[in-house]
């Protein structure tokens, strides 16, 4: 088991080694940069332009520039020198050890473009409306999900099953933001019955996420709430039917086949109480399937409410994400696509290791 | 129940049909094949002969009898309405969007399908590194979120200057082959032991020949299943990018660009401008849905879930 999770492990740093280097080639490759600040300008002579690249280190080869990004080349050494930190280790570990403080391995993310803000802090301040966001709907949709994947495939077959497999069917097939748009219209614009899009109300509280807003939280607690959960219908209730559907499908499907099982038959023939073979000899064997699924939902916690967050202008991930391609702020965008795909792999890693622990099989 | 059913329709009728015509019937056996053809082929037809029957061309900027700044909703003369500020007929806007995001739908699925499928065939039948090196590749490309890659990608694109659909194609393409590499990869990895594969061998059949007579035809199942998901994604995601303004300049009429223009005038009122390129986008991304599931269902009987 160790050793197939330090595989697994190795295999998810190589990824990320390997997805770092494509999202430095893709925005290389990006137009703009630092140096075009001046290209223009005729009162910058020569020397002071290569002193300037010089002063950001875009005169070295594009490998060292990508090293001293990663942060596992000092930038004040060159050649083999840049690899040893002052303590005599080398650079790219932790910076209690290495003594070297720059670079992605040791939490440095740069500074946006735009606003020459810590992107560290962009991000973090845009990661909590979409942890919430993202973190109701996952736990709403994943019960019920649940729920109605076992009903429905307990009862396959039944009217009741086609009519509920039905409208899975075709909800699933809606894009995201149609749907969205389609609740705006009905139950913000039509009825009334909320916000049309925001986290909070601009009328009553300041900017989600400000000092001013936590002041007024701790001042008013349940209006601020009242107003959040306002604001979250919507979006969560998008996020919900376009995902509870597939989720669904799938749980009814894995029940269906756990109850032609062996076993099941066994647990029947013996006697046993319908419900104690539904509970313990059927949905065990079929949610295990499901429950390895779950490591595959944590990226979604960080990115996978761009389109909801879009439609509902939710102050989150996905908004900083689509400021910082409109203005190709390319310290953001890089950032943000390096911790997307950090989370795709340490949700696969999860969900391997989950199926490992449940299904000894897979271990080969 | 029908599972069993159909295996032994499907033992009895083997002597007389090719696998292509067994699969051929089931598919126009069940209902949601027939259907979603159906409902493709009323959006095609739509969208390809709608410019000829309407009165109105796509350029010209209507002199209506009334101005209305909203626009007028659906009636007799414009049956999907107008837009608001400029009155364009939608319908001539959604027959011409159409074809653009038909298109893109289209090539972006042959184009991704294509790479994706020789990737997979040489890593699959050619091994060893190159296999090892190819299927890194491919997890690489896929741990990297797709959407936000794409938004990334064609923004950078369309700064360098290409705003047309070929961007959002390329876009597309780049960051969509993935899927199919590793499905193809493991079709022929399976194929690649089977005994008809190493018969060729014996006989002395070139690999490249044995890859394309031998291996490619029966590796092909899953990814003509792939192919309609792969439209239905590409015309989604063009919509979406362009409802952001980082897809196909604003010029050009597709879906996703009347939803960008469309979204403030929903709150408005104006529900038609924005439902009805929305309706379309929805009927063209179940029809593919159904007659992705149904070719599933009609040439992999044997993974078929209840």
């Amino acid at each position: 088991m160790i050793k197939f999770a330090l595989r697994r492990i190795a295999l998810g740093i190589m990824i990320m080694l390997g997805s770092s280097v494509l999202i430095y080639s893709l925005i290389l490759a990006a137009p703009g940069g630092p140096e075009q600040k001046f290209a223009q300008d005729p009162k910058y002579t020569q020397a002071q332009k290569e002193g300037y690249l010089k002063s950001l280190g875009l005169d070295k080869p594009v490998p060292v520039q990508y090293c001293r990004w990663l942060g596992a080349c000092r930038r004040d050494k060159d050649g083999l020198d840049a690899l040893v930190g002052p303590t005599g280790l080398p650079t790219f570990l932790p910076s209690g050890l290495s003594g070297i403080y720059t670079g992605l391995l040791h939490g440095e993310l740069g500074y946006s473009y735009d606003n020459g803000e810590n992107v560290g802090d962009l991000i973090a301040t845009a990661a909590l409306p979409t942890l919430i966001l993202a973190g109701l709907s996952i736990v709403i949709w994943l019960s019920l999900a649940v729920l109605l994947g076992v009903w429905t495939g307990l009862r396959a077959g039944t009217k009741f099953d086609n009519a509920v497999t039905t409208v899975t069917y075709v909800s699933s097939t809606f894009p995201t933001f149609i749907l969205g748009f389609m609740m705006i219209w009905i139950f913000a614009v039509t009825l009334g019955l909320t916000p049309v899009s925001g986290m909070t109300d601009g009328r009553l509280s300041p900017a989600f996420g400000s000092e001013a807003y936590w002041q007024y939280f701790s001042a008013a607690p349940l209006t601020a709430i009242v107003d959040l959960v306002r604001h979250l219908i919507l979006p969560v209730s998008t996020l919900v039917i376009i995902s509870v559907a597939g989720d669904s499908r799938y749980v009814r499907s894995s029940v269906i086949d756990a109850l032609s099982a062996e076993h099941v038959r066994t647990a029947r023939a013996k006697g046993l109480s319908s419900r104690r073979v539904i509970f313990r000899h059927t949905l065990r064997t079929a949610l295990v399937p499901f429950a390895t699924n779950l490591g595959l939902a944590f990226p979604f916690l960080f990115g996978g409410a761009l389109i909801t967050e879009t439609i509902f202008s939710w102050p989150g991930v996905g908004r900083l994400t689509l400021l910082a391609t409109n203005g190709l702020d390319y310290p953001v965008l890089m950032a943000i696509l390096l911790i997307g795909s950090l989370m795709v792999v340490i949700g696969n890693l999860i969900s391997d290791l989950l199926y490992a622990v449940l299904d000894p099989r897979v271990r080969l | 129940m029908t599972a069993a059913a159909s295996a032994s329709n499907v033992a009895t009728v083997q002597k007389t049909e090719s696998p292509w015509a067994q699969a051929r019937r089931r598919f126009f056996a069940g209902r949601q094949g027939p259907w979603g053809l159906a409902i493709l082929g009323v959006i095609f037809a739509v969208v390809v002969i709608g410019p000829f029957l309407a009165p109105y061309h796509v350029g010209d900027i209507p002199k209506p009898s009334e101005f209305v700044f909203l626009g007028r909703g659906p009636s007799a003369e414009h049956i999907f309405g107008e837009t608001a500020q400029l009155q364009l007929d939608v319908f001539m806007l959604v027959v011409n969007g159409g074809r653009a995001s038909l298109f893109i739908g289209f090539a972006a699925a042959v184009g991704s399908i294509t790479i994706g499928t020789l990737v997979g065939i040489v890593a699959g039948y050619f091994g060893g590194r190159l296999d090892s090196f190819l299927m890194r590749l491919v997890d690489v490309f896929l741990a990297i979120p797709s959407l936000f890659v794409i938004i990334v990608g064609a923004k950078i694109l369309s700064a360098l200057g290409g705003t047309g659909l070929q961007t959002v194609i390329i876009v597309f393409i780049v960051f969509g082959w993935m899927g199919t590499a590793r499905l193809v990869r493991g079709q022929v990895l399976a194929l690649r032991e089977m005994e008809f594969i190493e018969a060729a061998r014996a006989l002395g059949v070139r690999p490249i020949r044995i890859a394309v007579r031998h291996v490619l035809p029966n590796a092909i199942g899953p990814v003509v299943v792939s192919f309609p998901f792969a439209v239905g994604g590409a015309i989604i995601g063009e919509a979406f990018i362009s409802y952001l303004g980082f897809g196909v300049s604003a010029l050009t009429p597709t879906w996703g660009n009347m939803l960008s223009n469309a979204e403030e005038f929903l709150l408005q009122g104006n529900w038609w401008w924005l439902g009805f390129p929305g309706l379309f986008i929805i009927m063209t991304s179940l029809s593919v849905n159904m007659i992705g599931d149904a070719l599933r269902e009609s040439l992999e009987p044997e993974g078929r879930r209840a």
